[in-house]
């Protein structure tokens, strides 16, 4: 019998923000255990919020195990590696004092608007070991600051978002940045009279991930649900096209291993090689029953058995700028497109609530709402103009920008 | 119980959580799950701002009060602030399921009930497809420093299909859920699975997609829900208007927001994702009228939103889980049936689209839906499926655009999911109602 223990600890401290003024502080500390064990080919789990004994998970599991959930697969051993991310530390006392600084200049400088929400301070140490030799830790801490704007003279639920993510907070860097972005949502302007326009997702993940996961899923390709499916080192999309699934906790913000224990070669696995398909996510059941290379990409809760879950892809950078790119035209940078979805085939179509025109370097004001379409096929195909590097864009340590051309539908 | 600081208004709230989670891949077990969690939520109020903490540890609840309260600014007569003197008072005990409960039903009989279903799954069509058994039992303490003693329980269960579809290039996927109070419930509902598969596959087979524009949509029961939670729902939270002039202006109770068919409801009393006998601040759910004869009626409230705004309490303050502290959410919200028979709403449409089953929605200034099913209204009959990624109107005239409600009416909870506000995802709500017929959205 192989054990296998999996632990979650959350520290988090939360400074709430209401009407522009600091109104609740909120900590945690809450532990979070999983125990798995392995036996002739079945697997039983148990797992517990809390710090209850390792003795008392393993009986539960050995419980589990009457269950007789197959897993015929070898489990992940002989590795052990920690990785440490932890960078910048709060109290409660400093975050608070942060979020005041902060809110002090948004009130004094942009009074015409009211910011809320929170600002969030986690550390996390998940550790995954087994008596076979794996022994994984990963270790962590960072900051979000999320504030929903919302114009004093607008009935909107909210206008715009501004906002951070990382581990290495310049607080001058995110005022500065902010005073620009804050200055364009002031000026309307108009949206260009053209049909299509190049568009700036900084948040492109979160568009792609229900269509990659499900057709980049490879129980689903292999089962012949993808619209892939069968098309394993066809072309799909540009040639300049290069995506990949990440395990790069720089580049996601999320563990350097899957809970399989899989920890990837450069962190990395290539999924669309320049606009050939080359992988789909497998983790050990999915690659054994299909036959497909094991790519990892396992999650689940503490005390689930892993599976392929919903997964965002990453693209690689260009070398060049994006106003270089642009050769001149001006492009639309998305803050807010809510509620959009692919269709099966691909097809695209979103609102965008809130949204600034941009040059590639400087916003120039805040555009009415408005509607984009395209396809899959085009916004990776005809329409790509490339995943840009911007170190004047800080919402993140690492800014990235997806930009694509549109179909634009005015309201 | 509790020693509750002086100069401070305090309430502690304890969960004591049951649930299990089966599920299978096609017929073969992938997982089964049986959670007993138990853990507090602390709250703190110094009259100024409020201080939390969680805490698994229910011999350390005392402490953690304690140490919270090292952080505040204790206030005399704090029992007068505003906020404080709107909190309810109850000494209660509402336990439900003590018969009938799901802890009482063996793992074994509820593995049955999911795999027999999955037997019922044969199309080749159908590549893969997965189905999940869940349930879950809450008992509530709340004690408060005001003198609330109140212990309730609420319980639910469900099952949930999904399912890939392929004919030929084209594929798609589809679902089927029931969700139940008692395990009864979800017993003897094959035939609902087999016409939710049999219009899965025929939509993958004969779905084109939709010509983009404006058109009238008429809504089933499950999108007239979510309609209704996204376009007017998240408007109601009171919370979002604090501070807000503006926005307490655009949405001034007696405002008319809509025909005089249209009524809107939010009640924590219906059983079911939203049932909510006591908030998660101890106050009383209720039934309410948010929109009633086409006019704004009340808001949704917590107890420092109606001190605020100096209204009634609403019973609407609810926490995700005990980790989280208690917002300003909905419980069950829907319009009300009406008194016109469904097809003779649908013999009025002339060229239109209805949209049966969803996959998502949101709302914002503009709401949206994103639909799983559709067809296209032709000449005042339902015809041909349709795919569309999103429908899209504005929160403001969407509910003006209402023009038909049918007697037809259903109320319904999701398996699984939920709704989203901030950082907590998902809450259980009920949702649901007539078939609505909408004019002037647009569809893409």
């Amino acid at each position: 019998m192989v054990k296998e223990y999996l632990t979650i600890d959350r520290k988090e401290i939360t400074i709430k923000v209401a009407g522009n003024e600091v109104n609740a502080i909120r900590t945690k500390n809450i532990r979070k255990k999983g125990v798995r064990l392995y036996e002739n080919n079945k697997i039983g789990i148990a797992g517990c919020i809390g710090d209850l004994d390792d003795e008392v998970l393993v009986e539960q599991a050995k419980d589990n195990l009457k269950a007789n959930i197959p897993y015929p697969y070898e489990v992940t051993k002989m590795h052990k590696e920690k990785r440490i991310y932890q960078s910048q530390t709060y109290t409660p006392v400093e975050l608070k004092k942060l979020t005041e600084d902060i809110l002090e200049v948004l009130k004094r400088e942009y009074n015409d608007y009211i910011f809320s929400h929170m600002v969030v301070y986690g550390e996390d140490v998940i550790t995954l070991k087994n008596d076979q030799g794996l022994d994984l830790k990963h270790t962590d801490s960072q900051l979000n600051i999320g504030f929903i704007l919302k114009e004093k003279s607008s009935a909107n639920l909210f206008d715009g978002f501004i906002g951070y993510g990382g581990r290495n907070f310049d607080y001058n860097r995110f005022i500065n940045f902010n005073r620009k972005y804050l200055d364009a949502y002031q000026k309307k302007v108009k949206l260009p009279k053209v049909k299509k326009m190049p568009v700036v997702f900084i948040e492109e993940k979160s568009m792609f991930r229900s269509f990659f996961s499900k057709n980049l899923n490879g129980e689903i390709y292999g089962t012949d649900g993808s619209i892939y499916s069968g098309k394993m080192g066809e072309k799909l999309f540009s040639e300049r096209v290069n995506m990949f699934y990440s395990q790069d906790p720089e580049k996601t913000g999320d563990l350097f291993f899957d809970f399989e224990g899989k920890v990837l070669k450069d962190d990395k696995i290539q999924l669309i090689d320049h606009g050939k398909l080359v992988n789909v996510l497998a983790d050990k059941k999915t690659a054994k029953d299909y036959g497909l290379p094991y790519t990892g990409g396992a999650m689940g809760e503490y005390d689930s058995r892993p599976c392929l879950v919903d997964f965002d892809v990453c693209f690689d950078v260009e070398d060049g700028e994006l106003k270089t790119a642009l050769k001149g035209q001006m492009a639309i940078f998305i803050v807010i497109s809510s509620g959009g979805d692919f269709t099966p085939d691909g097809a695209y179509g979103a609102p965008v609530q809130a949204a600034l025109l941009y040059d590639g370097v400087e916003f120039l004001g805040k555009l009415d709402e408005f509607s984009i379409s395209s396809h899959m096929n085009k916004m990776l195909g005809e329409d790509y103009i490339g995943t840009f590097k911007s170190e004047d864009i800080y919402m993140s340590d690492d800014q990235e920008l997806f930009v694509c051309y549109m179909d634009i539908i005015r309201e | 119980m509790y020693k509750f600081p002086e100069g401070l208004y305090c309430d502690v709230r304890i969960e004591d959580i049951y649930s299990t989670a089966i599920t299978y891949k096609k017929r073969e077990l992938q997982s089964i799950k049986v959670r007993n969690n138990k853990g507090a939520f602390i709250r703190v109020f110094d009259g100024e701002k409020w201080y939390f903490t969680s805490t698994t540890d229910l011999n350390s609840i005392q402490i953690s009060i304690d140490e919270l309260a090292e952080m505040t600014n204790p206030k005399e007569q704090i029992e007068n602030h505003p906020i404080i003197s709107k909190f309810e008072v109850h000494k209660d005990q509402l336990i439900q399921y003590e018969e009938n409960s799901i802890t009482d039903i063996s793992v074994e009989e509820k593995q049955k009930l999911i795999l027999d279903l999955l037997y019922t799954i044969d199309n080749p069509i159908i590549t893969n497809y997965q189905g999940v058994y869940v349930d879950k039992k809450v008992v509530k303490q709340i004690y408060t420093s005001k003198g609330s003693e109140i212990k309730f329980d609420k319980q639910t269960c469900g099952v949930k299909f999904s399912f890939d579809l392929k004919d030929g290039e084209k594929t798609d996927s589809g679902r089927y859920s029931k969700a139940g109070i008692v395990f009864d419930d979800l017993v003897g509902i094959e035939n609902e699975l087999e016409i939710e598969i049999s219009k899965s596959i025929d939509f993958v087979k004969w779905a084109e997609n939709v010509e983009p524009g404006e058109y009238t949509v008429l809504f089933g029961p499950e999108a007239a829900g979510v309609f209704t939670h996204e376009s007017f729902g998240h408007k109601s939270e009171s919370d979002f208007m604090i501070g807000d002039e503006t926005m307490k202006k655009e949405w001034a109770i007696g405002k008319t927001i809509g025909k005089p068919i249209l009524n809107i409801i939010e009640a924590g009393t219906v059983l079911g994702n939203g049932y909510t006998p006591y908030d998660d601040e101890g106050n009383k759910g209720r039934k309410n009228y948010i929109i009633k004869d086409g006019k704004l009626k009340s808001r949704l409230h917590s107890t420092e939103t109606a001190a605020i705004l100096e209204e009634e309490l609403t019973g609407n303050a609810r926490a995700m889980n005990f980790e989280y502290e208690p917002l300003v959410r909905m419980t069950t919200t829907y319009i009300d049936k009406g008194n016109r028979p469904l097809v003779d709403i649908i013999g009025e449409i002339d060229k239109g689209i209805f949209v049966d089953t969803i996959k998502h929605g949101s709302g914002m200034s503009t709401f949206t839906i994103a639909p799983a099913r559709s067809y296209i209204i032709e000449n005042g009959k339902i015809t041909k499926p349709v795919k569309v990624s999103v429908v899209t109107g504005s929160v403001f005239e969407a509910l003006e655009n209402v023009d038909a409600l049918s007697e037809e009416f259903e109320l319904l909870s999701f398996v699984g999911g939920g709704c989203g506000k901030m950082e907590q995802y998902p809450l259980p709500v009920g949702f649901g109602g007539p078939y609505t017929r909408v004019k002037k959205l647009n569809v893409q």
